[in-house]
């Protein structure tokens, strides 16, 4: 998934683990390179995850810039700046459920799912049957739905899955089970 | 790969395709706070060198009457007992959500004392400004005393102060809430602030049976958090962690499905030991063994000063199996699971949930409930015992939103409300 968003020139050279080398210029600058890098080959994926997880553009791409800020802020402290990707996903995730919480619970849930545009090959494979499972999908339970949008759409591995929900790859084994059950029953099908 | 997979895989791609691939530009704030100071925990033992007499005070004069919405209920007696429920004390509290399908306990609007006969709302209290919801609740075997876990409204993630991959928690405090049956009047006391530290989380606690002492898993992670007792008359605390075991974790984030679950911490009848979740020895998973902590003891250690009491069968495959609940009876001598069996490999997944008891001192499992597909979208919850487990109470058990009585293994429902997300007796 994540090759699949280079789009465009990167700014600067990757090394083997996708970290970008920026060596021998002054911290900030440096900093503020690598992180901009980080963001272009990663702000689309990252903003489409948490489209998923949030249901509306303007709400995702503010989860997504104020990760990256974050990750800037703290870059001098981040231990492990080849887990610099893993870092902001995590910080996406967190700025998701930030926002799901603030959001009043009956209207989260009560709130039918609406795509912004429907696009064409969207109107190909059956706009009415996605919608329908859209909204299956986000009347789930938050950790359900985190858990799902992560293996079903980043095809993370469970353990990977895991450590970004902060459970263990059992309960996310178990969450997804509960979603899944969950789904097919909203949609009349056996999970 | 099953359809509905296939469906929802396709559902999710086509649907972030709705994103174009031109994000907006990258604004980064002007200056970076390098030397911002790390978290807290767990430092934040610096409070008690001087505010321990102020929270013994704070129990007695933090009355947050102006913040209750008491129902008044009648009597708050119940006058008939079906058999099956003569061996049930009457009340017990249950966090309740509005309109709400999926209950989890994190949502809780509000804590009603209810009668166990016809699940009428004796009284019901609401959490107290700041706060927002009510997260968790425990009681203490006189069936009045309750503890409740109260949490403020999130902030938004520019003011949050966990910002990266730690998960953010927004402040949170314990109250304790009493229960007149007399008058069916209940009243809530502000226990100290200083229990729970910023950006921490409660993710599991229990009430000892005399009401005095209150057991917590608290922490920032689920993996770095601290089982923790408190003296609720001289604001005075105890912290056990796993030392020698970094991975290790008592009980949080481990049994139940996230949030503050009343089943995951227990005390024995004497008030003297804990029971709760964590690994056979240090390396295991952390979720193998019932241990039992003498909080008697000196020591600090949460691998050391305990042992274990239950155990899976050594054939069972720890991945495949989960424990959502673990109790240990006031006798001491059974440790009650709830246990959730999921199967390996190839898709679809299936989910069992199973009731176990397991004598402490042979080891042997009883199976009391076992069901064959899981029971609706909630797990099983065991929200109270008698003295020696024949008698339980248990929502989940059947399909629905339901809670019943186990009497040895025949099974009474009782009135319960779907807004119900947990309870406690």
């Amino acid at each position: 998934m994540e090759s699949e968003e280079l789009g465009g020139a990167a700014a600067l050279s990757w090394t083997d683990s996708g970290w970008p080398e920026a060596r021998g210029k002054p911290a900030a600058d440096s900093a503020a390179a690598a992180v901009a890098a980080l963001y272009q080959h990663h702000a689309v994926g990252l903003i489409r995850l948490a489209y998923l997880m949030l249901g509306d553009r303007a709400g995702a791409e503010d989860a997504v810039q104020d990760a990256f800020c974050g990750l800037y802020r703290h870059w001098d402290r981040l231990a492990d700046r080849d887990r610099a990707l893993a870092y902001v996903r995590s910080s996406v995730l967190n700025g998701c459920r930030s926002a799901l919480r603030r959001r009043t619970t009956g209207r989260r849930l009560l709130t039918a799912y609406q795509p912004p545009t429907a696009s064409a090959e969207a109107a190909v494979l059956g706009l009415e049957e996605r919608q329908e499972v859209m909204r299956a999908v986000r009347r789930l339970p938050e950790r359900q739905r985190e858990a799902l949008v992560l293996r079903f759409y980043l095809d993370l591995p469970e353990r990977e899955i895991a450590r970004l929900m902060g459970l263990r790859p059992s309960s996310v084994r178990s969450a997804t089970a509960r979603a899944l059950k969950a789904l097919g029953h909203a949609l009349g099908e056996p999970s | 790969m099953t359809g509905l997979e296939n469906k929802l895989r396709a559902a999710l791609r086509d649907t972030a395709g709705e994103i174009p691939a031109d994000p907006p530009p990258l604004r980064l704030p002007p200056a970076r706070d390098s030397a911002r100071p790390g978290p807290v925990w767990p430092g934040r033992r610096r409070w008690i060198g001087w505010a321990a007499p102020l929270a013994a005070a704070a129990l007695v004069l933090a009355v947050v009457a102006a913040s209750l919405a008491v129902v008044h209920g009648g009597s708050g007696r119940t006058t008939s007992k079906p058999a099956g429920r003569a061996a049930v004390p009457p009340y017990y509290v249950a966090l309740t959500a509005p309109a709400y399908p999926d209950v989890y306990s994190g949502n809780a609007t509000a804590a009603e004392v209810r009668a166990t006969a016809t699940g009428a709302v004796l009284a019901k209290v609401v959490p107290p400004k700041p706060y927002v919801h009510f997260a968790g609740v425990t009681a203490a075997a006189d069936h009045r005393t309750f503890v409740l876990v109260a949490e403020e409204k999130s902030h938004p993630p520019e003011e949050q102060p966990g910002e990266g991959p730690h998960p953010y928690y927004q402040p949170s405090r314990f109250y304790l809430l009493r229960f007149d049956p007399g008058t069916g009047r209940a009243s809530l006391l502000a226990l100290p602030a200083a229990f729970i530290p910023a950006n921490a989380e409660v993710h599991d606690m229990a009430l000892s049976p005399d009401g005095t002492s209150l057991a917590a898993d608290i922490g920032r992670d689920y993996v770095g958090s601290h089982l923790i007792v408190f003296d609720l008359a001289t604001g005075t605390e105890r912290a056990w962690s796993f030392k020698t075991c970094a991975s290790c974790h008592p009980s949080g984030g481990g049994l139940g499905f996230v949030g503050t679950n009343v089943d995951a911490l227990s005390w024995t009848g004497d008030g003297k030991h804990l029971a709760f979740v964590g690994p056979n020895r240090a390396g295991w998973p952390s979720h193998s063994t019932v241990r039992l902590l003498d909080v008697t003891l000196p020591g600090s250690d949460l691998l050391a000063n305990s042992r274990p009491v239950a155990s899976p069968p050594p054939e069972n495959r720890l991945s495949m199996v989960m424990w959502r609940g673990a109790i240990i009876t006031p006798d001491g001598r059974t440790v009650v699971i709830v246990e959730e069996v999921a199967s390996d490999g190839a898709a679809p997944i299936k989910v069992r949930d199973r009731l176990l008891k397991i004598s402490v001192a042979t080891g042997r499992v009883t199976v009391v409930n076992d069901l064959n597909v899981l029971a609706g979208y909630q797990y099983e919850q065991v929200m109270y015992s008698n003295a020696t487990g024949n008698v339980l109470v248990v929502s989940g058990a059947r399909k629905g939103k339901t809670a019943g009585i186990l009497h040895g293994d025949r099974y009474t429902p009782i009135p319960w409300d779907r807004h119900i997300a947990t309870a406690i007796w």
